[in-house]
């Protein structure tokens, strides 16, 4: 993974959570989360990225790679 | 018998049991304790002692039926582990016949027919409810009116606020809490008691008001871990659950000090727990340091669920009756709703992932020990930062936050010793005898004081 991608999917999330809370509760109470929506946005794109692996994501920093399973996509 | 309010829960339990005082003696004693510290702590969402004085009577004329019968006095109550203690439920339980307001007007006026699985557990093995303590509405953000006993400016912690000062105080000697994020080790840390939140799934969540069913965890206060694990030993599944009388004599407690740097504000609050794990080596334990893999993902994937089962829970009443809630359920509510169903089922699975990694990572006879809060009591205006607590909530592991000194402002200081699913009553053992070790004295604060040191 490149080091700039998640702080760029986050900036995308971001942007579509901003125009999703614009639409279901308006632009100012958007504008008053605004801060929470920023923090919101990265913790999706950072689960949304990590989900995909993260037994091995784990292992590797944990040293269990040994009984690390792949995940499951089914 | 005017200090009886100062009993744990073994003590009162062995002495109703042996009759050497009544529950209703016990009772008395606490209503003057709770006469002379309420008016300032707000503790208390709903007060029965004359409830519990009724059940009270009842088992006092069981226990004296007993002694002069031909059994042995106490036959036949042995099983009764709880015999006589009074208990405050958190005010998000339900409980026969007693007003449960979930702290919120939407349940004002609101009586349950019945008791939530671990209340009818609690009565069963003996105890008394004196009464429904204090909660953040539905458990969340928003404060309870309780103030913090230590100092009234502060907050004591939440959600299970009331809960945390009335152990604290002396109201009752232990009492039932929730635990979401951070909501038993959190108020207990900083009212200076012990608060236990056992494995995930191990004490029913039956009765109790959802906030995320995912996390929801029901806990336990009280002043000592002996009296923390004796009320896990009586709400616990039968098959073993027999909870630990006594610190382990000779002690096999190996420690790893998780380094959570950038979760801790002060570096003070890592120093004292750096110093506490030094005591504990210096006792005999064995000490590591270790970083807690997946951290920020951890954070990030319990705000994720917690907020899309939270908003599950309220989005329809929110629409119906928002000015009846706080800022803090609004604001959840409103944000669960952007939440992508992907990335909370994304989050669903790496918390059953993550949490059976960390059972590899974790040896079955390691121990965590760290910070129980990354920042000093904050003002009333919050309830405090859950980020410690809520790793181990995430990820399903027992944790228990034992007192731990004071900080420079006077206020307690918590330290929180977590073990792998399952492991709770290695877990008690070793932190019964981590707080024989350290030495911190009960102590009871008389009443808040606005006064900053």
């Amino acid at each position: 993974m490149a080091g700039g991608e998640p702080a760029a999917s986050s900036d995308a999330t971001r942007q579509r959570l901003t125009m999703a809370a614009e639409d279901l509760l308006g632009a100012g109470r958007a504008a008053e989360l605004a801060d929470r929506i920023a923090l919101l946005a990265s913790q999706v794109a950072l689960v949304s990225e990590q989900a995909a692996e993260p037994l091995l994501r784990w292992a590797r920093r944990a040293g269990t790679a040994g009984r690390a399973k792949a995940p499951d996509h089914g | 018998m005017d200090e009886l309010w100062r009993l744990g829960v073994r003590e009162i339990a062995d002495g109703v049991r042996g009759r050497a005082f009544s529950t209703r003696e016990v009772l008395d004693s606490l209503a003057g304790r709770i006469e002379e510290c309420d008016g300032g702590i707000r503790a208390w969402a709903t007060l029965d002692l004359a409830g519990a004085a009724r059940d009270a009577k009842a088992l006092d004329a069981r226990l004296a039926r007993r002694a002069s019968s031909t059994e042995a006095a106490g036959a036949g109550t042995a099983e009764l582990a709880l015999c006589g203690v009074p208990f405050g439920i958190k005010d998000v339980f339900l409980t026969c016949g007693l007003a449960t307001g979930m702290g919120s007007p939407l349940f004002e006026g609101f009586v349950p027919e019945r008791d939530a699985a671990v209340v009818a557990r609690l009565r069963d093995a003996g105890a008394v409810i004196a009464g429904k303590t204090a909660t953040t509405a539905f458990a969340g953000a928003d404060p309870a009116p309780t103030v913090n006993p230590w100092r009234a400016g502060r907050t004591p912690g939440g959600s299970s606020s009331g809960s945390a000062a009335a152990v604290a105080c002396g109201m009752v000697p232990a009492a039932l809490g929730t635990q979401t994020a951070g909501s038993v080790l959190r108020p207990a840390a900083f009212c200076g008691v012990v608060g236990f939140k056992p494995t995930f799934g191990v004490l029913s969540t039956e009765g109790v008001f959802p906030f995320a069913r995912s996390l929801d965890t029901v806990g336990i206060m009280a002043r000592s871990v002996a009296d923390a694990a004796c009320v896990f030993g009586a709400l616990a599944p039968s098959g073993g659950l027999a909870a630990p009388d006594a610190p382990d004599g000779s002690p096999d407690i190996r420690l790893r000090l998780l380094d959570v740097t950038g979760l801790v504000s002060d570096p003070a609050i890592s120093e004292h727990a750096r110093a506490v794990a030094g005591r504990l080596e210096s006792s005999g334990a064995r000490v590591t340091e270790a970083v807690l893999p997946a951290q920020e993902l951890i954070v990030a994937a319990q705000s994720l669920i917690a907020h899309v089962e939270g908003t599950s829970v309220h989005l329809r009443e929110m629409a119906a009756s928002r000015h009846l809630y706080g800022p803090g359920w609004q604001a959840i509510t409103d944000l669960g709703q952007l939440i992508p169903a992907p990335a909370y089922a994304a989050a669903l699975r790496l918390q059953r992932e993550l949490a059976a990694a960390a059972g590899d990572w974790l040896g079955p006879a390691d121990l965590l020990i760290l910070p129980t809060c990354g920042d000093p009591v904050p003002d009333l205006s919050s309830t405090g930062n859950a980020t410690l607590q809520a790793l181990f909530t995430f990820l399903g592991m027992p944790a228990i936050t034992l007192p731990a000194g004071h900080a420079p402002d006077g206020l307690p200081r918590g330290i929180q010793v977590v073990a792998r699913q399952g492991a709770d009553l290695r877990l008690l053992r070793a932190a019964a005898w981590m707080q024989e070790e350290l030495g911190y004295p009960v102590s009871f604060p008389l009443a808040a004081t606005d006064q900053e040191h």
